[in-house]
């Protein structure tokens, strides 16, 4: 058999013309330069922000003091990545992935649900108005936040505790152990994260085809298997984006919403990894060390967005690349 | 001809603003390390925007644009600054308690400052070089230059007006009537424990029905180291005292472990304010000016606005001394001033444009050191740096016994409202100058800060002030293992005060095993404490 009868019949493509770099960039502007140019000042600000910054990692490897030129610290190898043999390391990451995981456990599910059930209310005003009460908390600062907490919660004179007392139960002083102080953060995340987390979700179901419900509806299905075989298939791509996004949100469980609640009694519990880093850094001045956790942690998020993005493709769904 | 009047009139008004300018006060940027904030909350403001600012500026040449530092976080505005090497002309140093020498030494490794010898010994300023001998050495450091210019230095060392002296044992009369006690019962810290007792038993409640707490305290546990110190604890400075021979630090007295067990035995009983360790100092403010709290032992600063503010309810409580506890002769030190500047002190950055004019208002805050200068000049002299010319917001008092008072009528009508306060210019000044604290003589603000010039005249004088003793602030190495573990270390004393106050029945013993082991495995005590010893027996002994 000749190679020529094992060619295809019909318009045989063409080989791809071997051009040089220079004139497959200039081809590529002049087709594409408007394009080039509404990019590049998004380029700009993440070299400027994302990869400059990079620079400063080697102090993670290096005797760094901060009032002498970075190139003059003498290079020390890994000597600062001894942290991961400090008690207060192991503590501050165990409190850290306490929190985040069962924030994202109970707060990832939380604003699809409610995205789904603000899409069934047909009373526009009515689901107008949950949904501009359900971001007010979002706009809300963490300091604020915490005072509310506190108010909130506090003895004798606190909403949630002269409730219990008129129903029976026995007040509870929730700030002042070390118990309740996760619930607390993650309960008190989802309330705040809760409504602006939905917008996305509500855009992604109002993309959905309304052709695709009639047609349902003519077949006889409910609402629940409408939710469930179109809705939810209907937003997928955009809960696996988003999916991908909060997984490297494991290892930060929130400076700004940690510290204003913390008190001597849950120091024990709400001594996380961005308080850590921060102590060790901004009070002790220790940028070595701090660096080189936060080099570790950003090592750790990569292969976490990495490895979500891979089963994200292998179960079918969106990925990033 | 109309043309040459406009020529005329533009050249006089250069002409007169050209006067103007050079009439000016020189504008000096500073940092005020000293945690604070300006008028309406303004975190920087120029000095001259306030009346009192205003006149000073004029008589002083130098008008401050004043940084303030917030959040009591000074460690971490000082390491900021240095890392963006952001400075302005001037700083502000606070006390050496606030501001350990090894900052000092950072500043001078990383030549943020310059040295200042050059301004003393100088015949161009002879107040400076009234300095006495005693305190420019005390300030120079290892490199034999000195780079501060001291402020709030004794004339007299053993002078002790102390208005730090702010840690108070008090009570509330109308409680102690009520379970018919006097304050002659509360002098041992057995009698505080009746008392305490007797309120919870007795189920006090204020006028809304709320339940009235026997003792409370505010954030971190400001309770727990009063007992220390009463316990005779010292908890100032670097933690340590004279423990018969020998040096112990607070983390190692056997009567810390005492004090913790008697608030222990008290919490078990529900004697204490259960929000006591958790709570903010708002809601303690709340529950005071609520008449909720009947007795309280802290420093006064978590409720001050209650006590600064005119007649309150916190205003009725009444002083205490120092009740004896068993195991201490005397209480501990809480409270230390330092005569070779109690204030900190000056000192001036690379960045300083007119140094010359920062140093001649410094020869002035000096000239009440001139011997021949008398006692009446000298508060005029002070008096006039602070607030300006006399007759606008301080005159003569004739009918008292001290010559002057601050008039300060705006103040007074300010009620105790630091805004308003801030806004006239009060306390503004960064510059602090030596000698006297004139607010003893404010006699027209008697109903507004009457029980704070009370407390200070009732303590500045008992065991737990002193003067700054020479362990009290060690030059420890920048980067040696005290300053690593020191934030560790003291997070750990307050993670375990209150796990410790709060140990169930029986419990008290295996939580201060776990607090000793956590010390050495988190916060290297053994190794950190060696250093500390080291350091003082070359710097002391």
């Amino acid at each position: 058999m000749t190679s020529a009868e094992t060619k295809p019949l019909g318009i045989q493509p063409r080989p791809p013309t071997k051009h040089s770099l220079g004139r497959r960039l200039k081809r590529t502007v002049s087709l594409y330069g408007w394009l080039y140019a509404f990019i590049l000042p998004g380029i700009i600000l993440l070299f400027l922000f994302a990869y400059m910054p990079m620079v400063g990692l080697q102090v993670a490897f290096k005797d760094y003091v901060i009032y002498k030129p970075l190139s003059e610290a003498p290079w020390v190898g890994f000597q600062y990545f001894s942290f991961i043999t400090d008690p207060v390391f192991w503590q501050s990451f165990n409190n850290t992935i306490l929190i985040t995981f069962f924030r994202f456990l109970f707060g990832f599910p939380a604003p699809i649900i409610l995205a789904i059930l603000l899409n069934e209310l047909y009373n526009a005003p009515f689901r107008r108005l949950i949904q501009s009460l359900s971001y007010l908390p979002h706009f809300i600062s963490w300091i604020v936040v915490s005072y509310i907490l506190y108010t909130f919660m506090q003895l004798d004179t606190g909403p949630l505790n002269m409730v219990l007392q008129y129903l029976g139960f026995e007040q509870t002083n929730f700030m002042g152990t070390q118990d309740y102080f996760r619930p607390i953060v993650i309960i008190s995340a989802i309330w705040k994260e809760l409504g602006w987390g939905a917008i996305i979700y509500l855009a992604a179901l109002s993309g959905i085809d309304p052709q695709l419900h009639e047609a349902a509806m003519m077949d006889g299905a409910g609402r629940l298997q409408r939710i469930l075989h179109i809705n939810l298939p209907g937003i997928m791509p955009t809960v696996s984006i988003m999916l991908i996004l909060a997984l490297p949100g494991l290892l930060t469980a929130g400076y700004e919403q940690i510290y204003p609640l913390v008190n001597a009694t849950n120091l024990g519990v709400s001594n996380v990894l961005d308080v850590y880093v921060i102590r060790l850094g901004l009070t002790q001045a220790q940028y070595s060390v701090a660096t080189a956790i936060g080099l570790a942690l950003g090592i750790v998020n990569t292969l976490v967005v990495l490895g979500a993005n891979w089963l994200a493709k292998r179960a079918g769904q969106t990925g990033f690349w | 001809m109309r043309r040459i009047v406009q020529l005329i009139l533009a050249a006089s008004v250069i002409v007169l603003a050209a006067f103007q300018v050079s009439a000016e006060p020189v504008k000096v940027s500073i940092w005020s390390a000293i945690t604070g904030v300006g008028q309406e909350g303004k975190t920087e403001v120029s000095y001259s925007d306030t009346p009192i600012g205003n006149m000073v500026s004029g008589i002083n040449g130098v008008d401050w644009q004043i940084q303030y530092t917030q959040n009591s976080n000074f460690a971490n505005a000082f390491n900021l600054r240095l890392a963006s090497d952001d400075w302005p002309e001037a700083i502000n140093m606070p006390s050496a308690t606030l501001m350990p020498m090894d900052k000092l030494q950072k500043l001078i490794d990383a030549k943020v400052i310059v040295p200042l010898d050059k301004y003393y010994n100088n015949p161009k300023y002879p107040y400076i070089n009234m300095i006495p001998k005693k305190v420019i050495d005390y300030w120079r450091m290892p490199d034999g230059h000195i780079y501060n210019f001291p402020t709030g230095v004794y004339a007299d060392p053993k002078q002790a007006y102390g208005y730090w002296a702010a840690a108070v044992w008090a009570v509330r009369p109308d409680y102690l009537a009520a379970v018919n006690m006097t304050t002659s019962d509360l002098k041992t810290i057995a009698g505080v424990e009746k008392f305490l007792r007797a309120v919870k038993a007795k189920g006090l409640k204020n006028s809304d029905g709320l339940p009235v707490y026997p003792i409370s305290s505010g954030e971190n546990i400001g309770l727990a180291d009063l007992i220390l110190n009463t316990f005779g604890v010292s908890t100032v400075g670097q933690g340590f005292d004279m423990v018969g021979s020998k040096m112990v630090n607070v983390r190692d007295n056997p009567q810390t472990k005492a004090a913790l067990a008697w608030l222990n035995s008290l919490w078990a009983d529900g004697i204490i304010d259960p929000e006591a360790l958790s709570q903010k100092n708002d809601t303690l403010r709340e529950k005071m000016m609520g008449k909720r709290v009947a007795m309280m032992a802290s420093f006064a600063w978590p409720y001050w606005q209650t006590v600064t503010a005119g007649i309150t309810p916190v205003t009725d409580m009444a002083f205490l001394e120092y009740p004896s506890a068993p195991g201490a002769a005397k209480s501990g030190v809480n409270v230390t001033y330092n005569p070779n500047g109690s204030a900190g002190g000056l000192l001036i950055t690379k960045n300083a444009k007119n140094p010359e004019a920062i140093v001649n208002l410094v020869n002035e805050t000096w000239k009440d050191f001139d011997p021949k200068m008398s006692a009446d000049a000298k508060w005029e002299h002070q008096l006039t740096l602070e607030y300006g010319n006399r007759g606008v917001f301080w005159d003569w008092d004739p009918k008292l016994g001290k010559p002057y008072y601050v008039t300060l009528r705006d103040m007074a009508a300010a009620g105790g409202d630091y805004n308003k306060i801030a806004a006239i210019g009060f306390s503004m000044n960064p510059i602090i100058v030596q000698g006297n604290d004139s607010n003893y003589f404010t006699a027209n603000l008697k109903d507004v800060l009457d029980w704070i010039f009370r407390m200070h005249k009732f303590y500045y004088n008992k065991p737990n002030v002193a003067p700054e003793r020479p362990f009290d602030s060690l030059k420890m190495p920048a980067e040696g293992l005290w300053n690593k573990n020191a934030e560790v270390l003291g997070r750990l004393d307050l993670e375990y005060k209150a796990k410790l106050i709060s140990a169930p029945k029986g419990g008290f013993e295996a939580v201060w095993k776990d607090y000793q082991n956590q010390l050495e495995q988190q916060g290297n005590w053994s190794k950190v404490r060696a250093e500390w010893e080291a350091a003082y027996k070359a710097q002391v002994k």
